[in-house]
């Protein structure tokens, strides 16, 4: 039995008269914490709006929970949690009242762990969602939706705007209470380092197009950086590394595959961050990079 | 997993609508006994008769024309303010929720476009006008009867 809790294939959507998201195919299997990196406007705000079938493709096939995202929405909200965005919860509400309006609302919902994760922040029941700080804002929401006995979670740039504590808070909440093996979770943000521990996989779109969908596994085993001196520049240059960069006490070249035995003896391997890999992946766009 | 049947959502759709406009409603629904009652205490009415006893005259001032004009100016009060109400409201309402960016949380929650755009229509413009017009409608023809009967 198929357990991918998403499945497109040749998926197309447009932004207005914008392709967007421009042939893609991927999938997310149960219990794993997937990374969309991007750019901005790189479409991974448009892809995750049409996982939640809030946006119509254009093109290609796309099934999240075995479900038509658009023509089964209601269905498929009660099995996928969609945090869009920082600071969205309705200004003029109570927290407790939001409890109580989700209770009827989602079947899935449960005001009791709800109640309980909130008494783990700072925030007050009582309290109006227009007097909360930023931070507090987005731990009642991801309180409020973890509370949600979902299998998958989406998350746009959640901690978008907000300090590191906070921040940390956030993922450690998300990790803790939510991240349990068998359910999934995908997010977007430009804090690749900080969440590059919790990740176990990681896609990179690049105006539209998926650069690499690949786990963090696979990544330690495909690509290789090797630091040197400057001496060496040149004859790691001639290699075609697909990115050159600076590191501590030298300079490093980031290679898909092993590197040409010319330069390899010339090094020393280093593990490449997911940093310098989105870089070396979507900095150049005229490259266009598709599929590995 | 909770069963919500869709009379249950719809009500706790409804519930949302009286958490984010209880003020509103509230203000409008007071408004015009408290205008009443300032008219009352504070309002003069000047009447103009023609020669005479101008207190005999009053005093044969059928009680059904008095309830006509008591009446139909409190009819007319409704209708004026369920206008104001309209011409505030109407002016936001195809922002609603949207400068907050709330509606991006709604739309994250399993309900139906259907359920979620009827549940404010009970204070929807077009709707607040048509209850204002049939309230003064029957108030006034409540008057008409009446005064019909009197004479």
């Amino acid at each position: 039995m198929n357990d991918h809790l998403v499945e497109a294939r040749n998926l197309t959507l447009r932004y207005g008269a914008k392709v967007a998201v421009d042939d893609i195919s991927f999938h997310i299997p149960k219990g794993r914490v997937v990374g969309l990196l991007g750019h901005n406007g790189a479409g991974k705000t448009t892809l995750m709006k049409a996982l939640v079938g809030l946006l119509p493709q254009r093109g290609g096939s796309l099934q999240v929970m075995g479900l038509q995202p658009q023509s089964q929405r209601v269905q498929l909200l009660q099995s996928v949690c969609y945090i869009p965005d920082v600071a969205i919860l309705p200004r003029w509400a109570r927290v407790g009242e939001l409890i109580s309006l989700m209770s009827g609302l989602h079947p899935r919902f449960s005001a009791e762990r709800a109640r309980a994760l909130l008494r783990r922040t700072s925030v007050d029941l009582n309290a109006r969602v227009k007097t909360l700080s930023k931070g507090m804002v987005v731990q009642a929401h991801l309180a409020l939706v973890a509370a949600i006995d979902a299998r998958l979670m989406i998350l746009d740039e959640p901690t978008l705007g907000l300090d590191v504590i906070s921040r940390k808070a956030f993922y450690e909440m998300l990790i803790d209470e939510w991240c349990d093996g068998e359910r999934s979770v995908l997010i977007s943000t430009h804090q690749v380092e900080e969440i590059e521990t919790l990740l176990s996989d990681v896609m990179m779109l690049n105006e539209g197009r998926l650069a690499l969908a690949i786990s963090l596994e696979d990544i330690d085993k495909r690509f290789v950086a090797l630091g040197h001196d400057p001496a060496v520049a040149q004859e790691m240059a001639a290699a075609h590394p697909l990115l050159r960069y600076r590191v501590q006490g030298g300079s490093a070249a980031l290679f898909d595959g092993e590197p040409p035995a010319s330069v390899a003896a010339l090094g020393r391997r280093l593990r490449p961050s997911l940093v310098d890999l989105f870089v070396a992946l979507t900095r150049a766009p005229e490259s266009h990079r598709t599929q590995f | 997993m909770n069963a919500l049947s869709p009379r249950s959502r719809f009500l706790t759709l409804l519930q949302r609508e009286w958490l984010q406009h209880h003020r509103a409603w509230l203000l409008l629904t007071a408004a015009p006994p408290v205008a009443m009652l300032v008219l009352l205490t504070l309002g003069r009415m000047d009447i103009t008769l023609d020669g005479g006893d101008a207190q005999q005259q009053l005093q044969t001032l059928p009680p059904a024309a008095l309830a006509v004009m008591t009446i139909s100016a409190a009819a007319v009060l409704c209708f004026a303010l369920a206008w104001l109400a309209v011409l505030l409201q109407a002016p936001g309402l195809a922002r609603r929720d949207t400068q907050d960016r709330s509606i991006e949380f709604w739309l994250s929650l399993p309900v139906g476009h259907v359920p979620a755009l009827a549940a404010p229509m009970p204070d929807a413009p077009p709707v607040t006008r048509t209850r204002a017009m049939s309230v003064s409608m029957a108030a006034r023809n409540q008057c008409r009867r009446t005064a019909s009967l009197e004479y």
